[in-house]
This record gives C-alpha cells, sequence and structure tokens, in this order.
C-alpha cells in the first residue's frame, strides 16, 4: 500500500476525528488510516522493532484512535499531540514495560474535570502549538538530536546520555534548552 | 496547594514514554493533583505531536487497512463513564486503583517493625520498590539515607522533612546525598506512594546501620 506522502492540516484531522467519533464514520477513519498508520509505523521502527511489529503498533494504535475518539476535545490540544500520547502509550504497553502508568491514563489521555478548557485555553493551545512548530525550525543541531532521540527513539535522559556519550547534565541543558524555546511563559524553576 | 513537583527532566522522560514503569507510577500519581505539571505534561506531548508529523510514512502491507476495518467492531471491554481524575479525599488516583482498589481506607497494611504499615505493589520495574506507607500522626520513619532514589507522593495528610512540608498532591525526591527523619503531620494518617530504586540505609540513634526495614 503506497504511503501517502503529503502533509495535512490540524483542521483536516480535527474534522476526521470528530466525524469517527460521532458518527462512527468509517471514510473518516479509512482517511486517517492512510496518512497516520504509516506514520506510526515510522514511529515505530525508530525505537528498533521489527516491521512486523511495527505494523502491529500502526494497527493498535489506529484501534485505539477509533475506540477513543470521542474524547478527543478539539481547541484543548492540537490533533497531533493527541495521536502522539496514544502512540506513544501503545508502544509503552505493546514493546517494554506495560507501563500501567500509562494504561491507566484511559489508553488514551484523559482530561481532569476541574481543567475543563474555555476560549482562553483554546487560544493558549493553538498559541502553544505555534511555539513548537516555530522553535522546532530554528532548533541547533545538537538541541534537535537530543529531542529526537528521546521522543522517536523512546531514550530516557540517561539512555541519550549513554548512546551520545554525553554528560548527563549536558543532555539536561540542550532538552531544557529546547523546550525553553517552546514557552513563553516558563513555569517556576524547580530542582 | 502543592507546592513540590517532580523536576522537569523526570516529567520529560514521563511525556516521551521512556520512563521506567515504576517511577511512571509516582509520576502519574502527582498529575492527578497538579494541573500545573499536566500542563507541562501536554506542552511536552505538542512537541512530540510535531515530531511524529514530521516523520517520512513507512508504507503499510497490502490488506493492512482491512485488517484494521475488520477489528473495528471487535467487542472492548471499556470504562463506560468517564471519571473525574482528581481523586475525592480518600479514593485511590486512577493510577493505583488497580492494586490498591477505589479507597485508600480498605488497604490491607502490614506493620514494619512498629515504626509505620506499609504494603508492597508488584514489581513494575526490575530494581525499583514500589510501595504504600502508612504513618500515624505524629509518627516518624527512623532516619535513614539513601542508597539510591527515593520518590514520594502524598495521598493523604502531611509530612515534614528537611525544614520543608509536602502535603497532598506533593512530590518528593531525595538521592543518595540525603538523610532524613519524615514526621507526619497531626491530626490524620499520612499515606504515601514510595518509590526506591536502591536501598534505604537506617541507623540507630547510637548512628550504626540497623537491618534493613524495607528489603528492596
Amino acid at each position: 500500500m503506497k504511503a501517502d506522502a503529503t502533509a495535512v492540516s490540524d483542521q483536516w484531522l480535527v474534522e476526521r476525528i470528530t466525524a469517527v467519533a460521532s458518527r462512527r464514520d468509517r471514510g473518516a477513519f479509512t482517511d486517517l488510516f492512510h496518512h497516520l498508520a504509516p506514520r506510526f509505523k515510522t514511529f515505530a521502527l525508530k525505537a528498533g522493532v521489527t516491521h512486523q511489529q511495527a505494523e502491529e503498533l500502526a494497527q493498535e494504535t489506529m484501534l485505539m484512535i477509533w475506540r477513543k475518539a470521542a474524547s478527543f476535545e478539539p481547541g484543548r490540544a492540537a490533533p497531533m499531540a493527541w495521536l502522539f500520547a496514544i502512540a506513544r502509550n501503545k508502544r509503552t504497553d505493546l514493546f517494554r514495560r506495560a507501563s500501567p502508568a500509562h494504561a491507566d491514563l484511559d489508553e488514551a489521555p484523559e482530561h481532569a474535570d476541574d481543567d475543563r478548557y474555555g476560549p482562553e485555553e483554546v487560544l493558549r493551545a493553538s498559541r502553544a502549538r505555534d511555539l513548537v512548530e516555530r522553535a522546532m525550525m530554528t532548533l541547533p543541531p545538537e538541541q534537535r538530536l537530543v529531542v529526537e532521540k528521546a521522543f522517536l527513539e523512546d531514550m530516557s535522559h540517561a539512555d541519550v546520555a549513554a548512546e551520545l556519550a554525553l554528560p548527563l547534565g549536558t543532555v539536561k541543558s540542550r532538552i531544557r534548552l529546547a523546550l525553553s524555546r517552546m514557552r513563553d511563559d516558563l513555569p517556576a524553576d524547580r530542582p | 496547594m502543592i507546592s513540590h513537583h517532580p523536576a522537569n527532566e523526570l516529567l520529560f522522560d514521563f511525556a516521551t514514554g521512556a520512563q521506567p514503569p515504576a517511577l511512571a507510577l509516582a509520576i502519574a500519581t502527582h498529575l492527578s493533583f497538579c494541573p500545573i505539571c499536566r500542563a507541562s505534561v501536554a506542552g511536552l506531548e505538542a512537541l512530540g505531536g510535531e515530531l511524529l508529523s514530521s516523520l517520512e510514512p513507512t508504507p503499510m502491507g497490502e490488506g493492512a487497512l482491512a485488517t484494521c476495518l475488520a477489528q473495528l467492531d471487535a467487542p472492548v471491554t471499556d470504562r463506560a463513564v468517564r471519571s473525574p481524575r482528581r481523586p475525592a479525599p480518600k479514593r485511590t488516583p486512577e493510577a493505583l486503583r488497580r492494586y490498591l482498589g477505589d479507597d485508600l481506607t480498605s488497604i490491607a497494611w502490614q506493620s514494619v517493625g512498629g515504626f509505620f504499615d506499609e504494603v508492597k505493589l508488584p514489581e513494575l520495574t526490575p530494581g525499583y520498590r514500589v510501595s504504600m506507607l502508612r504513618v500515624a500522626p505524629g509518627g516518624h520513619v527512623p532516619e535513614h539515607g539513601h542508597e539510591g532514589n527515593e520518590f514520594m507522593v502524598v495521598l493523604a495528610g502531611g509530612y515534614q522533612s528537611g525544614g520543608r512540608h509536602y502535603q497532598l498532591g506533593d512530590f518528593s525526591s531525595c538521592d543518595g546525598s540525603e538523610e532524613h527523619t519524615p514526621i507526619a503531620d497531626p491530626g490524620e494518617d499520612c499515606i504515601c506512594l514510595l518509590v526506591l530504586d536502591g536501598p534505604l540505609a537506617f541507623r540507630n540513634p547510637d548512628g550504626h546501620r540497623i537491618s534493613p526495614l524495607l528489603t528492596m
């Protein structure tokens, strides 16, 4: 099956996720499958699994999207953020350690009642997404590398440090620098 | 009010999914109380989403779509009702329910040397020890150091340690450089989730090591 390499907009994704959620629309789901499954497969392969395992992850992730589509709240977060969390949870589930912490957060990310969003949150979510996108385009290569290894190759800080033969402190500060470009409101300093 | 949070790199490893499950359990438990850290994790997931959308697609096998469509109607045991994440007083946070049931008051505690009560959770990650701890009001855990890291999340009551006060939802971490004698607040039992990646080194009042109260 030929992989669809064209980019899609947030709007395109939101329309199809909500069509799946509200009307169990298989046409919309098929569109999502064609676009997302091959990317979920790449996501799995980057973590170092076989093609068969990667296909399995992509299938399982698509199934979870079908099941949990109703829990996606447009405007709360970018659709790709929601989709990333599902793929991440499935990757943990299937390939490593069956992490109960993520699995128990309802397998797809749940949202607490006490941070229900209003118009300010919607604005904040789309602004945050813009920041991330812009920051990613201008990250210095050494920062981009550690961030990509962490997210896409399933590596903790310690794993990244070991693989790149860097001090742990260097990895921490590169990640911190990368993230600081993506926020305009840094949280209070923590240890 | 939550005033003690996990370090940024702990939230980061949680968000990427690369964190050892035993530690992720402590982070998830804190998140159930803390909208600030949830927002941080959400921001990191947004970054994950960007990276995911930048990936080149890898073609799926022939018939992959058909296989997937055929499974859409398979029966699923889903939770029908979305429960609020922030647990009511004495209700177990979601991440811990599969081990402890819905209610903190129904835990089958076991006494440890008369100092405090505990119940160990099943092993989640080799080398990590995960347990629930209960200390009576005003009671203290004997002074100890750490051969590894100690992470705690307060689920009921509170405690003082190292001049800091930890209350409901607060997250604390100690490493090998620290020794402390946590003391539970008066008024109610202090219940915590405890995660260790190395043994505790307890000492008697003369400063000599005593046999481990908690085996890894």
